[in-house]
This record gives C-alpha cells, sequence and structure tokens, in this order.
C-alpha cells in the first residue's frame, strides 16, 4: 500500500466532503420546498374534486 | 428531484464512497438526509437540522408502498414467482376452460380482455372460465377491461372482382409437383376444420350429391376447363378438393357434377352454380415520395390512377374511421399509417380531404391495408377520452373486471371523467390502469399521477405499441424507463406491455433481444403478453427469465449475488 501525506490530503478530502455536504443540503431543501407545494395543491385537488362530489349530489 | 441535472453530483458521490442517489426515487428526502448525515458525520459539521436523521424503515418505506400497491392491483403471488403475468385473452379462451385453467397454473395473474373486440357474450365466456379456473386451481387471477377508445384507422378498400386463384405447386422448372387445394362448405358459419384453405360456399343440394372422388367441373376465367376431385368429408358441412392444375374460379360459377360410375348407376352430369363469395381488395402499394388523399370513411380506398403516358391523374385514397379527425389535421403535421410501416406528412387540405406526402416507407413500397392503426402525433385531435362504445362497455366492465384499462388517456381531466362515470356506476372501488400511448400522455402523466394519488387505486400500463409509432423507435427505450422511474417515485405499479416475447407466444420460438427485452420487463411490476398459440409456452418462459432476473436487479438496484456460470 502506499503511503500518503496524511495531513494535507486529509484536508482536501474534508474540504470535497463539506462542499458536497453544502451541495446536497440546497438540494435537499429545495426537493423539500417542491414536495410541499406538490403536497399543497394535491390537496386542493381533493378538496375541489369533494366539492364538486357535494354540489353533484 | 428528477428536475435537476445530477450527474456532476452523483460523480463526487461515487468518488468519495457514498451512495450516488441512483435508486433514491422511491424514498428521495429519506435518501438524501442518509448521505447527508453521513457527511455531516465525516466533516465534523455541526448539524444545522435541516435534515432529519435517517430512518431505517423511511428509506425503505416507498418500496413498501409500493409493494402494497401491487397487491392491492394484482393479488399475491404464488410459490417463488416474483412477477405478475398479464395475458391478453384470445377468443379461443372463451370456449376453451382447459386452456385458461393452464394459463393460470403456468402464472398468470391477470387476465386482459380487450373491449376492441368481441363482444359481451364471449367476454363473458372468458370471465366465467378464469373465475372457474381460480376456484379449482386456488389461484387467483385479476380480470382487466380494457376500454377500447377511439378507432382511429384505415377505412375499407374497393374489392376486385370475385375471382379466387386457385394455385398448384410447382418446382422450379415450372412443373406441376402437387395439386392445389381448397374447401367447399355448405355452411361457412359451421366450420370445423381448422384450416386457412380458402372456402368456397356450395348450395345443400349439391353437398348432398357430393362423395370421395366425385369431380366438378368447371370453365375457369381462363377459358380453361378445370376439375375438382373431391378428396374426403372434413364434417357434416365441408370437402376438401384438389385441382390438379391452376385455376381461376369466379364467384358463384357454374360447375358440373360427374359421379363415379357404379355398377348399378349411369353417369348422369348435373349442373350446379358455386356460391358467391367475396373478391379481394385491391393492392394500394405506397413507396417513399407518393400522395396519399387521406378521405372521409364512406369512401372506398383505390390505387392512384395514370393516364396512358404515366401523368398522374389522381392519388392513391384511402378513408379515415374518425372522419372528423380530417378536418383538424394542418399541412406539415405527420401521420403514421399501419403501426408506423408508412410514414407521411400532411402537404395540404383539399375539399376531399388531406393530401399526404409519404416520406417513409421500405424500398420496394408498402402495401395499404384497411382496418389499420392511423396515428397523428403532432395533431390535437379533441377527442373525448371516452367514446360511446367505451361507455357501454362500461356498464358491462364496472360489473364483470377487477380493473379497468383506460386506453389513449392523456390528462388528469380524462381521469377524473372515467371515475366520475364510474363512480356512476357504483365502481369506484375499482383500480384504473392508465394506458400511456401517445406522446402529450407521457408530458401530463405527473400530474395524472399526482391528482390520482390517494383518490383511485392507479397503474400505468407503458403501451409500447402506439408509443413507439407517436415518439418513434429510438425514443421508446429512453422514454419507458422514464415512466418506469417516474412511476416508482410515485409508489405506482407498472405494467410493461407490447410485443414481450411476441415470436414465443405466436410461433412458439423467441429471438434472442426479445429474452432481453423480457429481462428489462423484470423491473416493472407487472409485464403482459399477448395471445397466441404458444402461451402456456410464452408465460412460463417469462416466468423463467423474470424470477433469474430478479435474482441480479430489483428495480434499479443491481444485487451482487456471487457470480455463477453453472448451466442450469
Amino acid at each position: 500500500m502506499s503511503t500518503i501525506a496524511p495531513q494535507k490530503n486529509c484536508d482536501s478530502h474534508t474540504e470535497t466532503l463539506k462542499h458536497l455536504l453544502a451541495e446536497l443540503s440546497t438540494l435537499r431543501n429545495e426537493i423539500e420546498v417542491f414536495a410541499h407545494e406538490m403536497l399543497k395543491i394535491i390537496g386542493i385537488i381533493i378538496r375541489l374534486a369533494f366539492l364538486m362530489k357535494a354540489r353533484s349530489i | 428531484m428528477r428536475q435537476y441535472d445530477l450527474r456532476e453530483t452523483q460523480e463526487k458521490l461515487a468518488l468519495v464512497g457514498l451512495s450516488s442517489l441512483g435508486r433514491a426515487e422511491s424514498s428521495v428526502l429519506d435518501s438524501f438526509d442518509a448521505v447527508i448525515d453521513l457527511l455531516a458525520r465525516a466533516t465534523g459539521v455541526e448539524s444545522s437540522q435541516t435534515w432529519k436523521r435517517p430512518d431505517i424503515n423511511s428509506i425503505n418505506s416507498g418500496s413498501k408502498v409500493l409493494k402494497k400497491n401491487t397487491a392491492e392491483l394484482f393479488g399475491p403471488f404464488y410459490e417463488n414467482n416474483t412477477a405478475h403475468v398479464m395475458v391478453t385473452m384470445s377468443v379461443e379462451t372463451a370456449f376453451n376452460y382447459k386452456l385458461v385453467k393452464a394459463m393460470l397454473e403456468k402464472g398468470m395473474t391477470c387476465a386482459r380482455i380487450n373491449c376492441a373486440h368481441d363482444d359481451v357474450s364471449v367476454w363473458q365466456n372468458i370471465i366465467s372460465n378464469v373465475r372457474k379456473a381460480e376456484s379449482e386451481t386456488g389461484r387467483s387471477c385479476r380480470i382487466l377491461m380494457d376500454l377500447a377508445g377511439h378507432k382511429l384507422r384505415t377505412g375499407d378498400i374497393v374489392l376486385e372482382s370475385p375471382v379466387y386463384h386457385l394455385k398448384s405447386k410447382k418446382d422450379k422448372n415450372g412443373t406441376i409437383v402437387a395439386s392445389g387445394y381448397l374447401i367447399l362448405s355448405a355452411d361457412l358459419s359451421k366450420t370445423t376444420e381448422d384450416s386457412n384453405l380458402f372456402r368456397i360456399p356450395i348450395p345443400f343440394g349439391l353437398h348432398k350429391l357430393l362423395s370421395p372422388g366425385a369431380c366438378l367441373e368447371l370453365m375457369d376465367m381462363q377459358h380453361k376447363r378445370r376439375v375438382l376431385k373431391i378428396e374426403k368429408s372434413l364434417s357434416s358441412y365441408e370437402w376438401l378438393v384438389s385441382c390438379e392444375k391452376d385455376a381461376y374460379i369466379a364467384s358463384g360459377c357454374e360447375v358440373i357434377l360427374q359421379k363415379l360410375e357404379t355398377q348399378n348407376t349411369k353417369k348422369i352430369p348435373q349442373t350446379f352454380n358455386l356460391g358467391h363469395f367475396a373478391g379481394e381488395p385491391v393492392k394500394i402499394k405506397l413507396e417513399k415520395g407518393d400522395s396519399l388523399l387521406l378521405t372521409e370513411d364512406s369512401i372506398q380506398g383505390k390505387p392512384a390512377e395514370y393516364s396512358s403516358s404515366g401523368v398522374l391523374i389522381r392519388p392513391a385514397h384511402i378513408g379515415c374511421t374518425l372522419s372528423k379527425v380530417i378536418g383538424r389535421l394542418e399541412p406539415g403535421q405527420s401521420v403514421w399509417i399501419d403501426d408506423g410501416k408508412i410514414g407521411a406528412v400532411v402537404e395540404k387540405i383539399t375539399g376531399q380531404g388531406a393530401l399526404l406526402k409519404i416520406t417513409s416507407a421500405k424500398p420496394g413500397g408498402v402495401r395499404l391495408h384497411s382496418d389499420r392503426g392511423l396515428n397523428f402525433p403532432d395533431t390535437d385531435l379533441q377527442l373525448p377520452a371516452l367514446s360511446e362504445k367505451d361507455l357501454i362497455d362500461l356498464d358491462f366492465a364496472s360489473c364483470h373486471a377487477d380493473i379497468i384499462g383506460f386506453s389513449f388517456v392523456e390528462t388528469l381531466a380524462d381521469m377524473e371523467w372515467l371515475a366520475a362515470e364510474m363512480a356512476k356506476r357504483r365502481a369506484s372501488a375499482l383500480p384504473i390502469i392508465a394506458k400511456i400511448e401517445t406522446n402529450k400522455a407521457v408530458k401530463n402523466l405527473p400530474d395524472i399521477l399526482l391528482g390520482s394519488l390517494g383518490r383511485h387505486k392507479v397503474g400505468v400500463m407503458i403501451a409500447r405499441g402506439d408509443l413507439a409509432v407517436e415518439l418513434g423507435n429510438i425514443r421508446l427505450a429512453e422514454i419507458q424507463e422514464e415512466l418506469l422511474w417516474l412511476c416508482e417515485a410515485a409508489h405506482i405499479p407498472v405494467v410493461w406491455a407490447t410485443q414481450v416475447l411476441e415470436s414465443m407466444a405466436k410461433k412458439g420460438k423467441a429471438s434472442r433481444p426479445e429474452f432481453t427485452d423480457a429481462a428489462m420487463a423484470a423491473r416493472a411490476e407487472c409485464v403482459m403478453l399477448n395471445k397466441g398459440p404458444y402461451i402456456l409456452d410464452a408465460i412460463e418462459a417469462l416466468i423463467n427469465v423474470i424470477n433469474r432476473m430478479q435474482e441480479h436487479q430489483r428495480k434499479k438496484f443491481s444485487r451482487l449475488r456471487a457470480l455463477h456460470w453453472q448451466i442450469s
């Protein structure tokens, strides 16, 4: 096995992981916001459908 | 999630040894949280708690929901099978109970009745046979009744004068080596012999006088004397007949019965007329660059007409079974005929119809037939999603089916309409399988799925026949993948349909790429086979392939089973 200069590599690796963490956290939050919006829309559709059904009865 | 291009991020995640989220569809946020949590622990970054601590149960919850929805739609699996097999029922299954029972025993878990064919009495017989087989085998089999949608097909073609060319067999030198055969029938409604031989009706009076060895003389359309020899009786109504030479037999032509002389009877010739039969449709052959006029349905199709000097007088024309569609076409829009065998573009709209220019046809031309599919992928046809026939068929399906198939559904409003019609028939509890077969349906699928979630039990069928015509074969492979993953994200079961092991079901032997396609189908929750004489072999082969593939792949998850090369 090759010997790696520990400190320098460790730092750059940690930086890469930190960047990934930031990137994924941003993405995750955007997806969560989108999912909530979608749920709201589905809720509206379901409510409208119930209203229409109620009217037809 | 799939609105973002994540490829670069995926590469980076894979490089540091983390999940690249390639299988996140069924539990997006939980999968993100799991990776974020690991990254936070590895970097020592204090959690700002925008993500949750991952929970193994919640990561698997998506696939559990999909399993539950699949079981609700198609019922349980049997023995070690890992896929549901849907089979399109042939008319034979209405009258052959043993076949239906064998299909269930082989592993069919859903019987599909295509409402485009047959009628209520045939459907009723099929359903009775399936229910009886369920009770005898102890295996459950759902019944899907597929509403056909609008019939967009080519209209009738003018018939040639009714003459049947009876051909003898010749060797490469043109020497006759075997007689030609046909069947004479006293009642065409009672054909018992399963034969492709041409049948000519005969009067009952003649039928009563026939016996093996008797001969019928006739003058054919080439003014040649020909003799039809009665070979044997096929049933109480049918006779197998041979002719040593080629004969052009006209409908209703005169024949003279020459009975064999016996010791006590004299040879007395008697004259009869053969019954009438229809002529073949005239040949309309289309090549790239030809013109074709698409007319209203009432006009029968004819080939192009040319002057004696070869100048085109009138292009070939063919009717469209839904005439109103022609008014919606615009120049430049594409038209596909006969499952995409002929491609065309609308050149102009005339008083007689839409003039098409053929842009795609195999070298040597393609024969245009009646009753072949028409696709208009660029045109908003403005057709209601349910035809009048669909609504009539729904009356029956609501009472007898376990699942309703919805052909050519394109929008959420279409789904709402069907759901409302089902509610009127007190059939709201029945699941709907949305058949995705147009470009518009692909675009609207997220809306259809999101709008249906939690309200109706829904499945999606990737109906690759019309979809391939609409999108083109090249794009089909890509789109069927997208549909598969979109449905997984919504936890909705998918039926992989059209031409799966087609040669196996129809001819008894599948090509190698067909097995590869069947293996790809293992990622769907149900695979559909079309009818064919070798359907039992096809069911067995499909289940074999799927069971093997499940050892290596579950949805997108590549399973690292130890490799083995033993043949088993």
